[in-house]
């Protein structure tokens, strides 16, 4: 009796579905596997490094000792094991710029859905609000938290959150302002659905993947704001493994040695590569306008 | 989006050359008569009676002159601005002639009067032109009772003892002779408005840009060689190593032992060396606990290997010290033995004091270092990374604490740190200099005063005050090792290192010669125009 019908392949089936269909797009994209290799591995070597690392964090070996099998990196100017330290570098770098993030997200989509939902007076205040926070170079605003507060890697994640805070409410409020006029909004506004009930179940899921895409493209340049920022001196304790204060730390000594400046550069490149090419192709996956295949 | 911009900058430097090169401007168009030095910071204030920074001194000692000074070469006491004095009353008094026909940069004349008028400016507390200067060392002139004027060109000391240190101390740099009519002129801003009758005068001072001083016509000493010297403070090493190579600064000190190894033997470069009389040292303020615990503070004692410290911080470039006069002077504790490095015995010592005081390890201290370099510590972020990894073995947790060098040592002095890095360059080559002014309870205070360990034991103080009056050599050096073993046994700080001076400069530079006491005494320098 069941013969009767085609057979069909099970994907065929699950093709109906958008989160497939974006899966699949993303999963044939090499750029796409590039990237979420990359990413893999650093968050692998985070949560793992306790192991994987080949010696203590705060273990001393002789100073600037070049590459060998002993140490891959060399050490560094502290005689820390280079590959050790950045290794370890990964936790402190990705976790404070994925919390950065979340700060950025938990502050930035609810004053955008505000705006753009409301519109009028609401939309005008936190626009111009934001607006100006735009214009301030962010490197400013990053001081002016920092100073406000004692140097340490709290100040650095408010200060990363705080400037990603208007790009992310911006993108937010875009996306709002077209979805609110459609008529599925509309319908549920004449069905006498509350304020609260259009903005968090009508609207969110047109905000969820454009903010997945920017949260991503975010977490990348979150991740170099913070090394830049503790580059700069304004991070924790001078001694934490993180990338950007390992750069400082070898930037001392770049005349001499060269090498305990090269693992945490690379490490900080490939990160950002990584994020940026999964965002880039989260753009394409999630977009439900592009629903061609290619 | 300047962050965005930096970080691009900062990626791209990934590893490579790109980082350091960034923060400074190029130097101002120059002559071939302006001499650039670079270091690692800026003066705080150009009032003699209002600092202890060497970065300020290396400046003071050029605007300004003393009654005595060290002969060009050796630490022999010469006459400067007195021409000749003699003593009486068995060392009670000091009656000093004064050069004639000296000028201030001012127009105004030396006269005893204007002796007078800066002695009683350091000595007395009501002074009407004090101007709120702090006067850090006046704990080195206490000796002196009274200042008068005897004849225009005549002024008598009297000193309430005999004192072995006193004609030392009067060529230091607080006792420079500034002129009274800028004093009362500026009041509080003499601090930017120096006048001295030294071989150069200040031309203009861009706070932590850079200090232009000028050649003084009518030095009595002559015109110096130079028209103008710039001082440049720049805080990292590599990039003053590079402004050296690359000739955009003439002379530059305090670099990083690897450093100069790297820049020894290139051409057009030329480094000079002198045995330092300094030492770095790590100060435990007494009056927090548990750090008034004389077993905490040799817990802490035992469980720093200073050799390897050396190795690190220092590319080996230095001795261990045990005591903080070096063992290039005189009065130096010979015979007396370090404590061994033994985190073991560190780790009994806590574990015995955890008991007494109910105390749960670790111990949690901060550890307080300067950003910039010293003559005695260029790496002190190395030195402060490494005490903290020695301490954590056992059982201290540090948390470090950077500072900018005027803040640091402000808030050393006003007894903020439980751990400090600090050091000291003998200003006059006696070891009253060192354990006077470091260790002796008068100078405990929140203002500038330089026993940063806040160690009170009145024996020292006696001893000490006992070596002031004292005149025969052999019996000071006896009071001085007594000193030095009681000092060594309660442990107040915990020497590190006595290192040797090296500066590197450029080939053309002629005529500048590292003193031994480190006084940047640029008047016979001159630039000439080939290379050696």
């Amino acid at each position: 009796m069941n013969t009767s019908l085609p057979d069909i392949p099970p994907a065929a089936v699950l093709s109906d579905r958008p989160a497939s269909r974006a899966w699949r797009r993303f999963r044939r994209n090499p750029s796409a596997r590039a990237g979420a290799l990359l990413v893999a591995l650093f968050c692998l070597l985070a949560l793992l490094a306790p192991w994987l690392a080949p010696y203590g964090p705060n273990q001393r070996d002789g100073q600037f000792q070049p590459p060998s099998w002993r140490h891959w990196l060399g050490t560094d100017s502290n005689e820390y094991d280079v590959l050790t330290r950045v290794i370890y570098g990964a936790r402190l770098s990705l976790v404070a710029g994925l919390v950065s993030i979340s700060l950025a997200v938990v502050v930035g989509a609810p004053l955008g859905t505000a705006a753009g939902y409301f519109g009028g007076r609401t939309d005008a205040l936190l626009m111009r609000a934001i607006d100006v926070a735009l214009a301030f170079p962010s490197i400013l605003i990053a001081f002016l938290v920092v100073t406000a507060m004692q140097p340490g890697w709290a100040p650095v994640v408010i200060a990363v959150a705080l400037i990603n805070v208007p790009l992310i409410a911006r993108q937010v409020r875009a996306t709002v302002l077209t979805t609110r006029e459609l008529d599925y909004v509309t319908a549920s506004r004449a069905l006498g659905a509350s304020h609260w009930h259009v903005m968090t179940r009508v609207l969110a899921p047109a905000v969820w993947n454009p903010l997945i895409v920017l949260a991503t493209l975010g977490l990348g340049s979150a991740i170099l704001e913070v090394a830049g920022l503790s580059f700069l001196g304004f991070g924790g304790d001078a001694a934490d493994a993180e990338w950007g204060s390992l750069l400082n730390e070898a930037k001392n000594h770049l005349r001499t040695t060269l090498w305990p400046a090269v693992g945490p550069g690379v490490a900080i490149s490939l990160t950002i590569l990584g994020f940026n090419l999964l965002g880039d192709v989260l753009r394409d996956a999630l977009d439900p306008r592009t629903s061609g295949e290619r | 989006m300047y962050l965005r911009i930096f970080c691009g900058v900062l990626c791209g430097a990934a590893g490579l050359v790109l980082a350091g090169c960034g923060g400074s401007a190029g130097p101002p168009a120059t002559n071939s008569r302006t001499l650039i030095y670079s270091r690692g910071t800026d003066a705080d204030t150009l009032d003699p009676l209002d600092t202890s920074l060497g970065e300020t001194v290396a400046v003071l000692v050029n605007l300004y002159d003393t009654l005595v000074t060290y002969d060009d070469r050796t630490l022999d006491l010469v006459p400067s601005l007195a021409e000749s004095w003699e003593m009486g009353d068995e060392g009670r008094t000091w009656t000093f002639r004064l050069r004639p026909g000296v000028l201030f940069h001012d127009g105004t004349t030396l006269d005893a009067e204007a002796v007078v008028f800066n002695f009683r400016r350091l000595l007395e507390d009501d002074f009407p032109h004090g101007y709120g200067a702090q006067r850090p060392y006046l704990p080195n002139f206490e000796m002196i009772e009274s200042v008068e004027a005897v004849g225009p060109l005549e002024v008598r000391f009297r000193l309430k003892a005999p004192s072995a240190v006193f004609l030392n101390n009067l060529a230091m740099f607080p006792a420079s002779i500034v002129s009274p009519s800028a004093v009362r002129t500026h009041q509080e801003a003499l601090g930017v408005n120096p006048a001295g009758t030294g071989p150069f005068r200040l031309d203009a001072w861009e706070r932590d840009q850079r200090i232009v001083l000028r050649a003084f016509d009518d030095h009595w000493r002559g015109r110096p060689q130079l028209d103008r010297v710039i001082f440049i403070p720049v805080a990292e090493n590599s990039i003053r190593a590079q402004q050296l190579v690359r000739g955009e600064a003439h002379i530059t000190d305090n670099l990083p032992p690897a450093e100069l190894d790297a820049l020894e033997g290139q051409s057009g470069l030329v480094i000079q060396e002198q045995q330092g009389l300094n030492v770095g040292y790590l100060t435990m303020q007494m009056e927090r606990p548990p750090l008034d615990h004389l077993k905490v503070r040799l817990a802490i004692w035992h469980a720093i290997d200073k050799q390897r410290l050396i190795d690190v911080a220092y590319s080996g470039h230095g001795q261990t010290s045990v005591s903080l006069v070096p063992p290039a002077m005189w009065g130096h504790a010979e015979g007396l033995q370090d404590r061994q490095y033994d985190p073991q015995r560190s780790r009994e010592l806590l574990a015995e004091v955890a008991a007494e005081r109910n105390l749960t390890l670790p111990l949690r201290m901060n550890l307080f270092f300067m950003e910039q370099p010293r003559p005695y510590m260029q790496q002190p972020r190395q030195i402060a990374v490494f005490l903290r990894d020695a301490l954590q073995q056992v059982g201290i947790e540090v948390k470090l604490v950077p500072n900018d060098y005027r803040q640091h040592f402000q808030r050393l002095s006003a007894g903020e740190h439980d751990l400090g890095l600090a050091g000291w360059t003998t200003d006059n080559v006696d070891p009253d200099n060192f354990l006077f002014s470091l260790l002796d309870k008068s100078n405990i205070n929140d203002h500038g005063g330089n026993n940063l360990s806040r160690y009170a034991s009145e024996e020292v103080h006696q001893l000490l005050l006992e070596a002031q009056r004292e005149t025969d050599r052999g019996r000071r050096e006896q009071l001085y090792r007594q000193a030095q073993q009681r000092i060594f046994d309660d442990a107040p700080i915990v020497p590190l290192v006595h290192t040797d001076v090296r500066i590197a400069q450029r080939a053309e530079v002629q005529g500048y010669y590292l003193h031994p006491s480190s006084l940047v005494r640029l008047r016979q320098a001159s630039i000439g125009s080939g290379t050696r």
